[in-house]
This record gives C-alpha cells, structure tokens and sequence, in this order.
C-alpha cells in the first residue's frame, strides 16, 4: 500500500471513530431528556439541599460553641457567693466524668477502615467494619483502663449507643463511616500493648480478612463535650431520681 | 508542500481534538445517567438526619439563651433563678453519668449457666450493648450500674463488672429502662433473637435466658467506691 494510501485508511478510521462517538454522544442527550432527566433535576435538588443543611449545621454548631463557652464565663463569675461554690464545683466534677466536659489527656486512637476494594462475591463479611468491631475494640480498651472514650468524634457515655443499620453503623442513632475512629485517654501503654496483642483484632487485620487497622499514640489528646453531638437530656427522660 | 503537510497536521490535530471532548462528554453523560435509586434513598436519608440534628440544636441554642439571659441578670442583682438551674443541670448531668438511682419501665434478663459450665463474658457484652443499641437509658447487670467506662471481663472464675468479681457459674442478671411502648413489640421479640442467636453459636454451652417486661425496674447508681469512675488523667479542656 503507498504512503498516500495509507494515509488515507487512517484518517478514515479516526473520522469513523469520531463519527460513531459523536451520534452516541447525541443519542445518550436525546435519551436522558425523557424520564432519567426528571430523576436527575430531582437528585440534583436533593444535593442542594443536603448542602444547604450541612452549611447550616455548621453554622448552629459554631454559634452553639459560642453559647456555651459565654455560659460558662458567666457561671464562673458567680464566684465568692458560697451557696454557688460548693454547687459549681459538684456540677463540674458531674460534667467531667458524665461526658459534659470536653477533656484532654495522654490516649491513643485506633483507625478502622474496610477491606480495600472489598468485593461482597469474593471477600469474607468479616472484612468490612461492623459495630461488632468497634465495640470490641471499645471493650479492650476499657479493660485497660480508658477514663473517656470517643468514637468518629462522639463521645462515649453512660448511655452510648453504637448498632448497625444493613451495612451502616449509627453511633447515637448518627450515621458513620468509614474510617472508623476510636479514641481513648487512659494509661498508654497498657491500652496500645491490649491492642496491639488482641487475638480477634490480630485476626481480622490478616491478609486473608484485610481489614486495616492503624494505632496512634497521642500525649494530649483532645476528646470532644457530648454536647457536640446531641441534647444529653433526651437520652435521660425516662430516668427519675429518687 | 510543507505548507500542506502543516495544514494536513493541523486538520488532524483538530480532529483529534473533537473526538476527545466528544468522548469526554460522552463518559460523564453516562456517570450521571448511572445514578441508581439508592444513591437517591441515600441523599434523602442524610437530609432527614441533617433536618432532625438542626432543629435539635436550634432549640438547644435558643434555651442556651435563655439560660445566659437568666445568668447575666443574675450577675446584675435583677433575678433569683441562677442557683435554682444550677442545682437541676447538676442533677442532671449525675443522672446522666449513672450517679443517681432510676426507676422505669424495662426489662429484666435472668442468665442462668447449665451446671458445670461458666457464663461467657461475651454473652453479658452481647445483651448490654444490643440494649444500649435499643435505647436503653439505664443498666445494671448484677445490680452494678454500666457507666461510660464501665468494662465486664473474664478472668479466671469470676466475670469482673466495675472491677467487682462475681462468681461464673451463678446467675446474672442485666435489668434495663425502657420505653414502655417499645417493649412488648419491639425490644422483647428483638431481645428474643438475641438469644436464639446465641444459643446457635455456643450449643450446649449456652446459657438459660428468661425475659420479663416490668413497669418498675429500679436500678441502682454507680456505688461511690467504685474505680469505674478514674478521672485522674482527664482534665477540662478549657
């Protein structure tokens, strides 16, 4: 075949090409005019909403920090008056260990994330992150000695609520995901050596099961108020003391 | 010729060009058209989420103001009501932590061993936490109420709750507060899975269960001289 010749297949071959994607390019426009472009208009409002509401999470949590920390400032110049003190001081002692209080100390954080590209057909259950995971390292870690707990920033009370809902966890009925933090102040060593050494914990991060585990250990760690993530009195209505 | 060469490079080149974007636009045609109906179900759920968690807070913010307002004319002389809200947010934030007695509708779980074998740890673990999944807003098991950091573990004969040791091979009983109108239909066919669950896994190993709902279940506070309670590694983040 000559240069020429050549020359010409080849660029008939690309208009070919080119012609085929541009007829599939107008015929995937002309299809999603019919019903798909209703459900798209509809998803993509959706979108801005959820965003819209996101925005204003934000902003009602950056405006309930400020609250907060204006109510304490006045709570603390009620000093001086001893009817307040002795209620003020029980009140903090109640707020530091209920989980009111936001807290710092030495602690580590655990890092939980699935199989990377877990495929349902071929891999274990075992290797996604379920609540049964979470728990269990929540319980290793109390076993030795952690004095507060956080998991994906929600501290951890007497109440704390971690389930599944189908392959999502919900901590105090909030959606999670993935990685999955769990962080805790107490003694370091003994909770980083419970973990590293845990038989079930060793056993799922295998490469047979794949899960991925990471350890931290931080010398001021900063565990959020409860407060962060919801009304502490809705989880109390039923409790009346006696 | 080389003029033409160049005009012949410079068509191709275009075309190339165009056959590009043609395909691009081709691709993210269909990545939006790949939107199924649980991406759908999905982005409406976190809408839901997001709508209960605002006004949620709103309305915490909007007591937050109140309570200010009361403290500032508190400070100026002008009201009484500061110490009054003191007392109640203390007494609250106790019962919260587990530091008051409750009484409440529930449930109560009697686990009883089979003679000769020990009660697992892992069962106890299993009902306290599908109760606390449930909503439970207070719990005991063997009359030790469950705290933030409370742990229960195995060691050797005795099953250690709030670090307090109790005998295996006696029974153990978790009690519970409850919605009352949940009971009946959700938590005790729930709970009744719980244990069939567990009798699959551990056979013969697995202990008796027996379930009451009770308009009173009383359960007691965290003792004072309980170590459940270490809080000499925390301090206040100011």
């Amino acid at each position: 075949m000559t240069e020429k010749k050549k020359r010409s297949l080849y660029l008939s071959i690309l208009m070919i090409v080119f012609g085929l994607a541009l007829a599939a390019f107008i015929r995937s426009l002309l299809v999603s005019r019919g019903s798909g472009n209703e459900f798209i208009s509809a998803y993509q409002e959706s979108v801005l909403e959820y965003e819209a509401l996101q925005a204003q999470n934000q902003r009602l949590i950056e405006q309930n920090d400020l609250l907060e920390a204006k109510k304490d400032v006045l709570i603390s110049n009620l000093d001086g008056d001893e009817s307040y003190e002795e209620i003020k001081k029980e009140r903090e002692y109640y707020a530091l260990i209920s989980g009111i209080a936001a807290v710092e100390g030495p602690g580590i954080r655990v890092t939980l994330n699935d199989r990377i590209e877990y495929d349902p057909a071929r891999h274990p259950i075992e290797s996604i992150v379920h609540d049964k995971t979470v728990l269990h390292v929540i319980d290793v870690l109390k076993a030795n000695g952690a004095q507060a707990l956080a998991f994906n920033g929600n501290r951890l009370t007497a109440v704390a609520q971690i389930g599944c809902i189908g392959p999502t966890i919900l901590c105090y009925n909030n959606r999670q995901m993935p990685p999955y933090v769990i962080e805790a102040i107490g003694p370091l060593e003994e909770m980083a050596t419970a973990i590293a050494g845990d038989t079930y914990l060793s056993h799922i991060t295998s490469q047979e099961i794949g899960i991925r585990m990471s350890i931290n250990v931080v010398e001021n760690l900063a565990l959020p108020s409860f407060s962060r993530t919801g009304d502490y009195r809705s989880l109390i209505t039923l409790l009346e003391a006696r | 010729m080389d003029k033409k060469k160049w005009a012949q490079r410079g068509g191709l080149f275009a075309i190339c060009i165009l056959l590009g974007v043609a395909l691009a636009l081709l691709i993210k045609s269909q990545n939006t058209s790949s939107l199924s109906e649980q991406n759908m179900q999905d982005l409406q759920n976190n809408v839901i989420e997001y709508q209960r968690r605002n006004e949620e807070l709103s309305n915490r913010n909007a007591q937050l103001q109140n309570y200010i307002s009361e403290l500032e004319s508190d400070l100026t002389g002008e009201g009484n009501e500061v110490l009054s809200r003191l007392i109640d947010e203390r007494e609250n934030y106790a019962i919260f932590a587990g530091l008051r007695p409750a009484v409440n509708s529930g449930v109560v779980i009697t686990l009883s061993t089979v003679p000769g074998q020990k009660m697992k740890d892992s069962v106890l673990r299993e009902y306290v936490n599908e109760l606390s999944a449930l909503g439970a807003q207070a719990i005991s098991i063997n009359d030790e109420r469950k705290v933030a950091t409370t742990e229960i573990r195995a060691r050797q004969d005795s099953i250690l709750i709030n670090s307090v040791a109790f005998d295996r091979e006696h029974d153990f009983e978790i009690k519970a507060i409850l919605r009352s109108d949940d009971l009946e239909q959700n938590v005790l066919p729930y709970l009744k899975t719980v244990s069939d669950s567990i009798a699959a896994q551990l056979g013969d190993e697995a202990p008796s269960v027996r379930i009451e709902t009770l308009a009173n279940v009383e359960i007691p506070a965290l003792r004072e001289d309980r170590i459940a309670y270490q809080y000499d590694l925390l301090k206040p983040v100011q």
